[in-house]
């Protein structure tokens, strides 16, 4: 594996570490976010709410306003309705 | 060993992994929370996250539609690479591309789903009394003498 590659595969791990804690700060302020944002998608970046719609293609829309990569956003849909998932 | 993790919503307690999931046909790279699903073939791009990471389903050949409890929905498919902990997969990525208004409400929600195709590769330890979720290598699970 070349030092570029390493890199490369270093800065992807820390995306996905950050990635996580993102995740783990949405489900810490599930309850809150039922408040704020029920029935929206809500999208965390650094821990940080940094926007959130009903419609996802309008969330998508307003993170590349602010210049924040949706991709890589934890995002997530805000509800209250329990749902039996079976695939 | 790759560490996954239980997310709870509401009652419900599903595992997931986290991975990263590079497109180059289309210059794409976003990170996506798989729910891990024994009973996929086959790893699955959900559409929201096909959304989020900007993906043009319009410009992706058409790949086998899948056959699920809600019935069946149109795929498309693209080469792409996922990288999970220090894992990297080159496969064939198969991403739901629903035809009408209805499938497209019916799926929004679901998540994208870590299918046989990469847990082939691992053991899956999955212990929800202890929010344990981990994929172990070959290696790793011959160091457990489990019994054959």
């Amino acid at each position: 594996m070349g030092c570029g590659t390493l890199v490369q595969m270093q800065q992807i791990q820390d995306d996905l570490d950050r990635f996580g804690r993102d995740a783990e700060y949405f489900d810490q302020h599930r309850q809150e976010f039922l408040q704020r944002y029920p029935e929206q998608w809500v999208a965390v970046y650094h821990q940080q709410v940094v926007g959130a719609d009903e419609d996802p293609k309008r969330l998508v829309e307003q993170l590349e306003r602010k210049g924040i990569p949706p991709g890589l956003v934890f995002r997530d849909y805000v509800t209250d309705k329990e749902d039996l998932l079976i695939l | 060993m790759i560490r996954g993790y239980i997310r709870a919503d509401g009652t419900r307690r599903r595992p997931f992994v986290k991975a990263r999931l590079t497109m180059p046909s289309q210059r794409i790279a976003g990170d996506i929370h798989f729910l891990v699903d024994t009973g996929a073939d086959a790893m699955l791009l959900a559409p929201t996250d096909a959304l989020f990471l900007r993906v043009d389903l319009g410009q992706l050949p058409p790949g086998p539609p899948t056959t699920g409890v809600g019935g069946m929905t149109p795929t498309v498919r693209a080469d792409a690479t996922l990288i999970v902990g220090p894992h990297a997969f080159n496969l064939t990525l198969r991403i739901l591309a629903p035809a009408t208004t209805a499938q497209r409400t019916a799926l929004a929600r679901i998540p994208s789903l870590l299918g046989r195709d990469i847990l082939s590769e691992f053991a899956l330890f999955f212990e929800e009394r202890t929010d344990r979720v981990l994929l172990l290598t070959p290696e790793e699970v011959n160091l457990l003498h489990l019994p054959h």
